[in-house]
């Protein structure tokens, strides 16, 4: 469940169980709350995320645009660089699939920062 | 534990930084902002958040790639070195919610003669940033000397880029970006005030 801002003071994993009951007595505020049940978390719920929880509709929501259409600008950006290379359709669980897809390739401890600094003033 | 300083909610339109991109990809230095950066992108494809990635945010990952793989990977084969760049980028199409832009704001339809003349529009606008936002001298270690620290040239169009695509929010790792947060809010993953 991602409606939920958890922000950990431990590494224990919060359990699944039933957010609505447990945050029926919630507050709407932008502080962080301990629930008894899970002394060793903070919590803290968006304003949006609270409304989307308990279907409140009052509550002010990110202003909906118009969503960016990439379909022209996806392929013209992969045939710049890749030319006539298959182009990738999206992957169910792809961040997943390729996170560390570099790890292979390269030895421990390389220094990022200094890469990017590098790339960056060109 | 004081307030959070930025709350990125459900919905919003974030610009991602090239430093998110390579952390993902490269996980044998910092695990920590590896794994944020995952998350980070994991919540980008369960559609918590519109991700947007710009040509120049591609450019950078692409000049890190060939730096990274030359100097620290030992690679010399540019096919091979461009072969490994192709699956990275690959990988990043595959995700979804992430649109590919170079730039060009959706309301923004000039006539076809002025359309070259984009890139200057973003640079004036990057040079009026620049110039309110100045840095300031601060101490590297690495180099053991005062040097300038702020925000990098690209760095300014990326925030000009991000404003123009109607981004809420940049993504990254930088602190420097807090310079230009009345331009555009960053969330800085590292932040442990930064909630998203």
């Amino acid at each position: 469940m991602s409606l939920l801002v958890v922000r950990k003071k431990s590494e224990e994993k919060l359990p699944l169980f039933d957010y609505r009951r447990l945050f029926s007595s919630y507050k709407l505020s932008m502080r962080p709350h301990v629930f008894p049940q899970f002394p060793k978390h903070e919590i803290i719920i968006s304003p949006i995320d609270y409304s989307e929880l308990f279907g409140i509709l009052k509550v002010p929501a990110t202003p909906r645009r118009v969503g960016l259409d990439d379909s022209v600008s996806r392929l013209a950006i992969w045939k710049a660089l890749f030319k006539d290379k298959a182009f990738p359709m999206i992957e169910e669980g792809a961040v997943e699939k390729y996170a560390g897809s570099l790890d292979k390739y390269l030895p421990e401890n390389v220094p990022l920062d200094e890469i990017t600094r590098h790339a960056k003033k060109g | 534990m004081p307030l959070p300083r930025t709350i990125a909610s459900r919905g919003e339109r974030l610009y991602i930084d090239s430093m998110v991109l390579i952390y993902y990809f490269y996980s044998k230095q910092r695990k920590d902002f590896s794994e944020k950066a995952k998350i980070f992108l994991q919540k980008i494809e369960r559609a918590k958040f519109e991700g947007v990635i710009s040509s120049l945010t591609l450019m950078e990952v692409i000049k890190s790639l060939r730096e990274l793989l030359i100097k620290y990977g030992n690679i010399r084969k540019i096919a091979e070195i461009e072969e490994i760049i192709r699956q990275q980028i690959s990988g990043l199409f595959a995700i979804g919610n992430i649109r590919f832009v170079e730039g060009r704001p959706p309301d923004f339809r000039p006539v076809p003669e002025a359309e070259e003349l984009y890139f200057c529009t973003v640079c004036n606008e990057a040079l009026a940033i620049l110039h309110e936002c100045t840095g300031k001298p601060d101490y590297d270690r690495e180099e053991d000397k005062i040097v300038h620290k702020g925000l990098h040239a690209p760095d300014i169009l990326h925030i000009v880029l991000a404003k123009k695509l109607q981004c809420d929010k940049l993504a990254t790792f930088e602190w420097n970006f807090r310079e230009a947060e009345k331009e555009i809010v960053p969330l800085i993953l590292q932040d442990p005030n930064a909630i998203w």
